[in-house]
């Protein structure tokens, strides 16, 4: 066995802190069934590892005995494995140590224990509740990756399943009083298609608008902050528009009351529709507020309609192998007029989308006569050779009863 | 109309259609067709005196726009403008000196190497040359 274990500890690309020449944590560890084995093999890709780092590190003890009471002693400095509430102290031994951090990840912030007690999961763990999340709920224990490795539990793609652990737990989470949608909602949600669909890793994930090592609810306040971090412009015209007073009246959140938040869908003009749209919540129908929604929502029609409209004639065209680089390029100017009249709604002046939304209208226009112009044409030629080979055929046929002709006056 | 004369018609027609089908297209040809832009090498883009400092001007580049810049301290820079995010177009922010994308506050230095927001990565650069008051924009190699 003892030599078995030596073979296995030899194969594991595994090197001590301070580059002992066997580590005796892994020898016996290795021995000591699947469990420790797995742990072993997980290490052997983690972070930590990587840098020079052995089990010793974090746990103490000392790794060149092989007596298992020297190795694992309280003299040794051993302190095994902490429990949930010992974790983030455990962790931030080295993590809040600036001068330790140095040593191997110099630009790594040193405030992810004090931030992690400032978030809900750190307040609950420190009122002794030890079911909320610890630094290895979200990083693993001995398969810690930076955040930005694809492998990581927290690269972003990755974040929506690891929150999601215990956060679409309803069991969990209703111990907590708290829904166990989100991750779902926040799957089928424009930001959940971009990233998990699409494979836009700059799109906002769980962290991006609750934070992660303080993990809170962004507050009333907050919330326009967040989503104006990417989403300048809305936030910029809304809090200049007549509607920022009478939200900060009402405590209304500023995007998630229109928007909702976990489960944001791409905005339509459906949203400022008079009869079931986002406005109607508070405007009566027929009131100066909801006929300017109608005004609105009848330019973001106008100018999304033109938008499909042209895309659909460049598309007939491009399927033709007709070359629509031109009316391509019309079209994606009017992409950003769609993107600004949509923008503009947060000001809440139909003249302002109207403004942003027209000169799309008009490339649209252009785009649309561009490409049905090239079908059209497309069309006359397959006519146009329709007809040459229909004469071809005459000329054939004539030539054909003219020598017949001939020679029956021949004979 | 006899037998003879019918196949002499068809004949003829046939021998017209097939005069009118050849020489339409030549004809097509010959008409000088609708501008096609082509994908240049370098383009100019005006005069010194056109931008003054902390001033920009977005110009078609072939079929790309091209945003050229002339920051606060007089220097010249062109860029691909087109956001590499999700393709909107970029502009010059006078007064942070950067290059900036409405669309998702994304935000590029005048190298057009991407500094802050969704930009995945850098915008493609373009030599600006300048020859006396001339200003001529000559894509990188």
């Amino acid at each position: 066995m003892t030599i078995l274990s030596v073979l296995f500890a030899a194969f594991l690309p595994f090197q001590c802190h301070a580059a002992p020449v066997k580590d005796q944590c892994v020898i016996c560890h290795a021995t000591l069934g699947d469990s420790h084995q797995a742990i072993l093999k997980s290490f052997s890709r983690d972070i930590h590892r990587e840098v020079g780092l052995s089990c010793s590190s974090c746990h103490g003890g000392d790794s060149s005995s092989d007596d298992a009471g020297q190795a694992m002693g309280a003299e040794a400095g051993f302190v095994g494995a902490p429990t949930r509430a010992e974790t983030p102290k455990f962790c931030g031994k080295c993590h809040s140590d600036p001068s330790a951090m140095k040593k191997y990840n110099p630009s790594l912030s040193v405030d992810q224990e004090v931030k992690y007690f400032t978030s809900v999961h750190g307040k609950k763990l420190q009122a002794g509740d030890s079911k909320v999340a610890v630094c290895t709920s979200c990083h693993t224990s001995h398969s810690i990756r930076p955040a930005k490795d694809p492998s990581s539990t927290v690269y972003s793609k990755n974040i929506p399943q690891t929150c999601g652990k215990c956060h679409s737990d309803a069991k969990l989470m209703g111990s907590y009083k708290l829904p166990a949608d989100q991750v779902a909602k926040y799957t089928g949600s424009v930001h959940g298609k971009a990233l998990l669909e699409r494979g836009d890793t700059a799109a906002p994930v769980c962290n991006t608008c609750h934070g992660n090592h303080g993990a809170v609810p962004p507050g009333v306040e907050n919330i326009g902050h967040v989503c104006g971090m990417c989403h300048a412009h809305n936030e910029e015209f809304f809090k200049a528009g007549p509607m920022a007073k009478a939200w900060e009246k009402r405590k209304f959140h500023i995007c998630s009351t229109c928007h909702n938040h976990h489960d944001i869908q791409h905005p339509t003009p459906a949203l400022l529709s008079s009869d079931n749209g986002v406005c109607r919540k508070c405007h009566l129908a027929g009131s100066a507020q909801s006929k300017a929604a109608g005004a609105m929502k009848a330019k973001v029609d106008e100018i999304e309609g033109s938008y499909k409209a042209a895309e659909k004639s460049i598309l007939t065209a491009e399927e033709k192998g007709l070359d629509m680089a031109e009316a391509r390029d019309l079209w994606d100017s009017a992409r950003m007029s769609l993107f600004q009249a949509k923008t503009a709604v947060h000001a809440f002046r139909p003249e302002k989308v109207a403004e942003a939304a027209d000169p799309g209208i008009e490339a649209t226009a252009k785009a649309r006569k561009s490409a049905d112009e090239a079908v059209h044409e497309f069309g006359q030629r397959r006519v146009g050779l329709g007809i040459a080979s229909l004469f071809l055929t005459l000329l054939a046929l004539g030539l054909y009863l003219k020598v017949r002709d001939l020679e029956s006056g021949q004979g | 109309m006899n037998r003879r004369q019918f196949i002499n018609l068809i004949l003829g027609g046939g021998a017209l259609g097939c005069l009118a089908s050849a020489v339409y297209p030549v004809l097509r040809y010959m008409m000088p067709p609708e501008q096609v832009e082509a994908d240049p090498d370098s383009i100019k883009v005006g005069s010194v005196k056109d931008f003054p400092a902390g001033s920009s001007k977005i110009f078609k580049f072939g079929r790309k726009p091209v945003i050229v810049i002339r920051d606060l301290k007089g220097g010249f820079h062109a860029l691909n403008a087109t956001c590499t995010h999700l393709d909107c177009i970029v502009q010059y922010q006078k007064e942070n000196d950067i290059v900036w994308c409405a669309c998702h506050n994304g935000k590029y230095d005048l190298s057009g190497k991407n500094v802050s927001g969704p930009p995945p990565r850098p915008l493609d650069r373009f030599e600006v040359k300048v020859s006396g008051e001339e200003i001529t924009v000559v894509r990188t190699a």
